[in-house]
């Protein structure tokens, strides 16, 4: 094998690009649908809008918020369907990349960055390798076959064969044994794609004013002498202190601050680019360097969090991605070991007994210091052992049943999930949502006659199902406890009555009195409402 | 794995870590010094680089060496010859687009290059839109004439927004010429060439100029 092909192709834990993929999809879901959606209020107002491309002026159709709003739910549904189906194919993939390239590509309204670096991770993810969880996360000694229904020689065969490896397999947790590896060029790619970004992220703090500390004084709406306006919070308390402490004070510690920022920058760049060896380097400057970059690129992403230097969630992206691919290999396997239920394999009950108190331990610990976030994912890991019970029963139960049995549970998840789908998008009550959720259910109807009519594959039509009715649920829950539509409908409104549009302002009004959070402002709220119909019933449906 | 590559690594490591090192130690003295000789990064950089050499030289020896067979080969013959060609050609655009920006005449139009809080994110601008109605030209409150996203992004200076706008306002009735004119200063607060951009509606004509 050429040097090349042994620095494209390294071997990774395979727990690496299996995490890489279902955790970007499942974020980029719920991102798209809470952090994006409700700017589609701007989109088209005013019969205006200006591509990123010029190209897309001159194809795409006229711009307007309902067509935003469409492509976003769209797009939330297809990555989290292909986030639970097992195994998605590339091309599913590929159009999540399309869809979400054209939700920030049609308007320059949007211009967050990472929506761009999103693109790029998204088509780096088409050439990732196709794992199941069992795939990624099991020992390599005991591979998961799946077994067609009726197949019952071929199965007492393997099991036979599981066995005799069984008796020679290594005694020990489940947990600890050895993790499987991946040949994954896309992986690579990944990797010196996000390298790439932090390289030019350096380059561009070079400038005099960001080394002089000039620069992040105003990004941080700070004075000119670094303190923050009379009656304001210091967004930096904690550095200044910690600086301080160091003897790093005034002007000194602004130089220092922007100083940092680049070599930061360089220690993540040259850390994405080395860590597909993660796995395989014996060399320990290199496991010093990952453990280093892991540092340097949490702290740098927490602490712009800390500082309210907030990008979208582009944080929360970063901080996945160190953790994926600058922890140990081991780590990440025990860690998803314990928490991803695994279908016909038994891991033991010392994995069952550690989800359980990982479960309660957060659980606790996120209510108990108020960060409802943690409280419900303490909640969703305790959940995880009875849904894996669950999928067990189903599982046995499904491979004893016979094919046309499997037909009929399949084409049932799809319809299901399909109802679901469309219900979720009816339930959402934004303009656009009802005509996604359906493109959506059309999609998987496609999908479910091309895997029944060309290749037969019945079974694979289940994930797709339950995929499609999470990602209806996850839609309506995304809704409710966000205040998306609040956003939404406020925003639309206020742009609308700006430009003297009194009827879909005062629609929009009425939907964000729905929608509005329970605080003291109802009164003001139900005015803007009152003064729109005055509008209308002096001037018509528009300024004159 | 061959010890000859392992023991190129090592030293080539070796020697990155001490730019690094000596990079590390010039900026130091800048930031205590508060001035901007910049040495230090004509050290730092390069054994930044060396440490990248080095570790990818390491690695790949390496990886010879793994004796576990990956669940997921790599591919072979002419797929593994285009994945690399495609993978190279990804990454060689990544690598040049934000390019652009660099040696690039627009200062403003920060799209794609990287620059998240740059300086120039940052200036503090007023932007004044005119038209021109019946030969005389008056402000216009862009408040009342677009959505507030596009007035942020014509305070960035955005040439697309800024032409596409004043084409827009063409095509309104009665509007004969357009104009618009932003005044920013730098965050160390200094005053930065206005950005002016007008057009002739007659013949479509925009032109650009930078006045103070």
């Amino acid at each position: 094998m050429s040097a090349l092909s042994r620095t494209l192709y390294v071997p990774v834990a395979a727990v690496r690009p299996y995490l890489a993929l279902k955790c970007t999809l499942i974020l980029l879901a719920f991102d798209v649908w809470i952090a994006r959606l409700y700017k589609g209020h701007g989109h088209g107002a005013g019969g205006f809008n200006v591509a990123h491309f010029g190209l897309l002026d001159a194809v795409q159709p006229s711009i307007s918020a309902p067509l935003y709003v469409g492509v976003i739910v769209l797009t939330g549904a297809l990555c989290l369907t292909i986030a639970i189906a097992s195994r998605p194919p590339r091309a599913l993939i590929v159009l999540a990349f399309l869809l979400h390239t054209w939700s920030w590509a049609m308007s320059m309204l949007d211009s967050y960055q990472h929506h761009y670096l999103l693109s790029i991770v998204l088509l780096a993810l088409a050439f990732f390798p196709r794992l199941t969880a069992e795939e990624a996360l099991l020992p390599p000694s005991a591979p998961v076959k799946r077994d067609a229904p009726g197949d019952e020689g071929k199965r007492k065969r393997r099991k036979k064969k599981q066995a005799e490896k069984k008796k020679e397999a290594p005694e020990g947790s489940a947990l600890l044994r050895p993790f499987p590896l991946v040949s994954a060029g896309g992986y690579a790619f990944l990797a010196a794609s996000v390298a790439v970004v932090y390289a030019y992220t350096a380059l561009s703090k070079t400038d005099p004013e960001w080394l002089a500390g000039a620069a992040l004084k105003s990004v941080l709406h700070l004075q000119e002498n670094g303190m923050p306006a009379p009656g304001r919070d210091d967004p930096i308390s904690f550095f200044r202190e910690l600086a301080a402490s160091f003897g790093l004070a005034g002007e000194t510690f602004w130089w220092f601050m922007g100083h940092s920022v680049v070599g930061v920058q360089l220690v993540c760049a040259l850390g994405y680019l080395l860590a597909p060896f993660r796995d395989v380097t014996t060399a320990l400057w290199m496991h010093a360097l990952g453990w280093l970059a892991l540092f340097t690129a949490l702290s740098f992403h927490l602490g712009a969090e800390y500082m309210g230097l907030e990008i979208g969630w582009f944080s929360y992206y970063m901080i996945g991605y160190a953790l994926i691919f600058f922890l140990p290999g081991r780590w990440l396997v025990i860690a998803a070991r314990a928490l991803v239920p695994l279908l016909g394999a038994s891991l033991g009950p010392e994995v069952i007994a550690a989800r359980i108190l990982a479960g309660l331990v957060l659980l606790a610990a996120g209510f108990g210091a108020e960060l409802p976030v943690v409280g419900w994912l303490g909640v969703a890991i305790l959940a995880l052992t009875p849904i894996r019970l669950i999928a067990k029963a189903a599982w046995t139960r499904e491979a004893a049943s016979r094919e046309t049995q499997t037909h009929h549970v399949a084409l049932g998840a799809a319809g299901i999930g399909a109802a679901v789908l469309v219900a979720g998008g009816y339930i959402a009550d934004l303009p656009g949502a009802p005509a996604a959720a359906i493109a959506g259910a059309v999609l998987l109807g496609a999908g479910v006659v091309y895997l029944l009519v060309a290749k037969g594959q019945a079974r694979a039509i289940h994930g797709y199902g339950v995929g499609a009715a999470i990602a209806g649920l996850a839609l309506i829950a995304s809704m409710a406890l966000s205040e998306t539509r609040w956003d939404f409908y406020r925003n639309y409104g206020g742009n609308h009555r700006r430009l003297g549009e009194w009827a879909i302002a005062y629609h929009a009004y009425q939907k964000a009195v729905r929608y509005a959070p329970d605080d003291d402002a109802a009164d003001s709220r139900q005015r803007r409402v009152d003064e729109m119909r005055a509008n209308i019933e002096r001037d018509g449906p528009r300024r004159p | 794995m061959s010890d000859r590559e392992r023991e190129w690594s090592t030293r080539i490591a070796q020697a990155g870590a001490g730019l690094v090192a000596v990079g590390a130690l010039l900026l130091t003295f800048d930031v205590t010094a508060q001035e901007q000789r910049a040495f230090g990064w004509y050290a730092l950089v390069p054994g930044v680089l060396a440490l990248l050499a080095a570790g990818v030289l390491r690695g790949a020896a390496d990886a010879a060496g793994v004796k576990a067979p990956p669940i997921v080969e790599p591919p072979q013959g002419k797929v593994a010859t285009w994945l690399a060609i495609a993978f190279g050609a990804g990454l060689l655009v990544q690598a040049l687009i934000p390019l652009r920006y660099y040696f690039g005449s627009d200062p403003y139009d920060e799209r794609f290059a990287w620059r998240m809080f740059s300086n120039v994110r940052v200036y503090r601008c007023d932007l004044g839109a005119f038209e021109t109605r019946s030969g005389y030209e008056r402000p216009v409150s862009l408040m009342q004439t677009i959505h507030v996203g596009w007035g942020s992004l014509l305070r960035r200076n955005r040439p697309a927004v800024m032409d596409a706008y004043l084409e827009w306002r063409c095509e309104q009735e009665g509007v004969t010429a357009a104009r618009l004119l932003n005044r920013c200063v730098s965050p160390a607060g200094e005053a930065v060439p206005d950005v002016v951009r007008r057009i002739d509606c007659a013949d479509g004509a925009l032109d650009d100029g930078e006045e103070r």
